[in-house]
């Protein structure tokens, strides 16, 4: 008697059809609307010493706390660290003679864009920091009133990502993108504060920014994925429980576990070039199934002896295939 | 005895084939490979020999049962 049979290592996600399918978009992916735009997030590749000296030499600047500035036009500076690089939080005043602004969305764009060309100037070099992402924020208001009706609202959409739920927050994730509804108090509705990341090559040369590219992998084994990604030069390589982060060809790789399925999804950030990128993931597919082929040519090996088996042959055939003829003695 | 003639393809799926396990029992052996190579047998197909053989175990324990 026989039979035949097909096996998926458990390195591999079992259903292939993950493989190159995009994550399913869900109403939650917003239209980001220009007017909507309540704050942005710019680093910088400033040192410590020279955030107060920068500020000093900016004319019609208050310094409010420690590390928080406003400008005479509305343009609210506050200094954070973020990512290891000292990071302008950018905010249009809300309150006072700034009432009366209307559309603080684009004023918000000028004044930062007006400030970053003013610090360019004062230390002779770009200041921003050309690697990094600058992120956007973007506020929406909504007729919810409790988390209850809330976390009815993200299970209806089979949200299961929500790594923190209070009475005035809720964060989320969906398609690697950052959410949280959040109100200030509880007489107030909720609103809706998505986060969009722009690489900041793409908004210097003027490029039309690129949304980050997201799909399902069919990897599952982390080490087997840090092994494949070093084998195909990537640096900066960070690692820790549920996520990979990598650099390769001016791109950033970002895998994220994935809890229901148990693979990484993958986000890529700053594409140039669209073949070159579409290149590189077949490539990785090709490396990370050679390294499982690998893995599991070392395991049957080993174990075979505790299962009193004996390797009778093994060849290598046209196509690259190990195979294996295993005496049951 | 019989054998185990297993592939290991490039892109890390892994086919197996069963020789000369006589009964049913070459299906034990989906769960070995499971074992050996940390694998989920996904599809298992049966061969021509897999039917003639059953029909033959049939044809015998029924045979023996009428006499």
């Amino acid at each position: 008697m026989s039979i035949v049979l097909k096996a998926f290592p458990m390195g591999f996600l079992i259903s292939l059809d993950a493989k190159n399918n995009k994550i399913s978009t869900k109403k939650y992916d917003l239209k980001l609307e220009k007017d909507n735009l309540r704050l942005l997030k710019v680093a910088t590749n400033f040192t410590p010493a020279q955030i107060p000296y920068l500020m000093a030499n900016l004319e019609e600047c208050t310094q409010i706390d420690a590390n928080t500035y406003q400008m005479n036009n509305g343009l609210n500076i506050h200094w954070e660290l973020y990512n290891g690089n000292y990071c302008a939080v950018l905010t249009m005043e809300e309150t006072g003679i700034f009432d009366k602004i209307t559309n603080k969305a684009q004023m918000l764009v000028k004044y930062s864009e007006t400030l970053f060309n003013t610090f360019d100037v004062i230390l002779k070099k770009n200041t921003r920091d050309v690697g990094s992402e600058e992120i956007f924020y973007y506020c929406y208001n909504t007729h919810y009133k409790t988390k209850e009706e809330l976390l009815e609202l993200l299970k209806n959409n089979n949200i299961e990502n929500i790594p923190k739920q209070t009475e005035t927050e809720i964060r989320f994730r969906v398609n690697n993108k950052n959410y949280k509804y959040i109100r200030k108090d509880k007489k107030q509705n909720f609103y809706l504060e998505s986060e969009q990341k722009i690489p900041l090559v793409n908004i210097l040369s003027g490029q039309k920014p690129i949304t980050s590219k997201t799909q399902k992998t069919n990897y599952t084994y982390k080490e087997t994925l840090i092994k494949t990604l070093n084998e195909h030069g990537a640096t900066n390589i960070i690692s820790d429980e549920f996520n990979v982060t990598c650099e390769m060809f001016g791109m950033k790789l970002h895998y994220s576990k994935d809890f229901k399925s148990d693979a990484y999804n993958l986000e890529i950030m700053q594409i140039t070039n669209q073949s070159e990128c579409e290149q590189l993931l077949q490539d990785l597919d090709e490396e990370y199934g050679l390294n499982i082929q690998d893995l599991t040519y070392r395991k049957i090996l080993e174990r075979i002896k505790d299962k009193n088996m004996r390797l009778e042959s093994e060849e290598v055939s046209d196509d690259n295939s190990i195979v294996l003829t295993i005496d049951l003695g | 005895m019989g054998k185990l003639k297993i592939k290991l393809l490039p892109d890390g799926t892994i086919e197996m084939e069963t020789k000369g396990i006589k009964g049913k029992k070459c299906l034990d052996y989906a769960k070995v490979l499971e074992q050996l190579a940390d694998a989920k047998a996904e599809k298992i197909d049966k061969t021509d020999e897999y039917y003639q053989d059953s029909y033959l175990e049939l044809y015998e324990s029924q045979h023996l049962s009428d006499n």
